[in-house]
């Protein structure tokens, strides 16, 4: 940003201007108390947050595997043998899993972390509303 | 902390480190708090303000490298809650003690008129003020800005903010005017 020089008033406004700086209000004590709170309690729910949103990022990777497992178990061949791609029902049905382990999880972020497990587990989800790119295993912060 | 520079008071608030905003705030408050009670006429909204600020600051603060001014963007982001503030005012039914609010003023300078009758006369003709001088005035009394980052902050040319102030002050010099001849 570049400087320029601030303009300067004629006397009888600099002399009201000078007024109104003498009359400012006087600042309250607890008011750098109360912030120091505020931003203290904003670090801490934040971090705890993210710590959440990683856990169940995991849960949710997990819980693809156990049935990536039995699926591939079911049809006699193991892990590699499971459906490939994941339809939109068995996708749900680890969204609701993941609700169940977590019941504050919303249903379509519940859904969107069994979509980044499956893709995570390497396989293709088939359904209506693929994930955008690039893919995000967390929520942003804002 | 020390008095830090500019770039590295954002790295640090970029880090999310304690102790930056604690020096923000020791930098900064007072004159966000005093704007703030410009603004909004009591010192109860003035501090919600300015703690909305610090809260935002925290939530951004990845975003904290792109900030060209840090005065014009803390001041930039009092506006923006202020507003928010003053709408939520604007809905809340008129109770006695709003309007009492506005016309003692508020904690801190209740004991003004007997202390210094003029003082007080003329923060009470700033609040009187159209906003957008009101504004201008609480930016550079209060926020102690320069035209410069008082015309980052509100969008708008140097010159304007320049022309804005002087008219403020002209208006209030009118104002004090004619309530001496009264």
């Amino acid at each position: 940003m570049t400087h320029q020089p601030e303009p300067i008033l004629p006397p009888e406004l600099r002399e009201l201007e000078a007024e109104l700086r003498q009359s400012r209000a006087p600042v309250g004590g607890s008011l750098g108390l109360l912030v120091q709170q505020r931003v203290a309690a904003e670090l801490i729910s934040e971090r705890r947050g993210q710590r959440q949103r990683w856990l169940l990022a995991a849960a949710a990777v997990l819980l693809v595997g156990l049935h990536l497992s039995w699926w591939g178990a079911q049809s006699g061949a193991g892990f590699w043998a499971a459906p490939q791609p994941l339809h939109a029902g068995r996708v749900a049905q680890l969204a609701a899993e993941l609700r169940a382990l977590a019941p504050e999880l919303s249903e379509a972020e519940a859904v969107r972390q069994a979509r980044l497990a499956v893709l995570a587990a390497g396989r293709r989800y088939e359904g209506v509303g693929a994930l955008p790119r690039p893919y995000q295993l967390t929520h942003s912060l804002d | 902390m020390g008095e830090v520079g500019p770039e590295q008071l954002l790295k640090r608030l970029a880090e999310g480190e304690p102790a930056a905003f604690a020096a923000l705030f020791d930098r900064f408050g007072p004159r966000l708090f005093r704007a703030a009670q410009t603004l909004l006429g009591n010192a109860a909204d003035a501090e919600d303000a300015v703690q909305e600020v610090f809260v935002a600051l925290v939530r951004s603060r990845s975003r904290l490298w792109q900030v060209e001014s840090l005065p014009a963007y803390l001041f930039a982001s009092l506006r923006r809650s202020a507003g928010r503030i003053g709408e939520r005012q604007a809905r809340a039914p008129r109770t006695s003690l709003n309007v009492a609010g506005e016309a003692i003023a508020s904690r801190g300078e209740s004991d003004a008129p007997g202390a210094n009758e003029r003082a007080h006369w003329l923060r009470m003709a700033v609040r009187r003020l159209p906003p957008e001088q009101r504004e201008v005035i609480a930016l550079k009394i209060d926020g102690e800005l320069t035209f410069q980052e008082m015309a980052a902050t509100l969008g708008i040319s140097p010159h304007t903010a320049a022309s804005r102030y002087r008219y403020a002050l002209e208006k209030l010099r009118e104002a004090a005017r004619r309530e001496s001849v009264e």
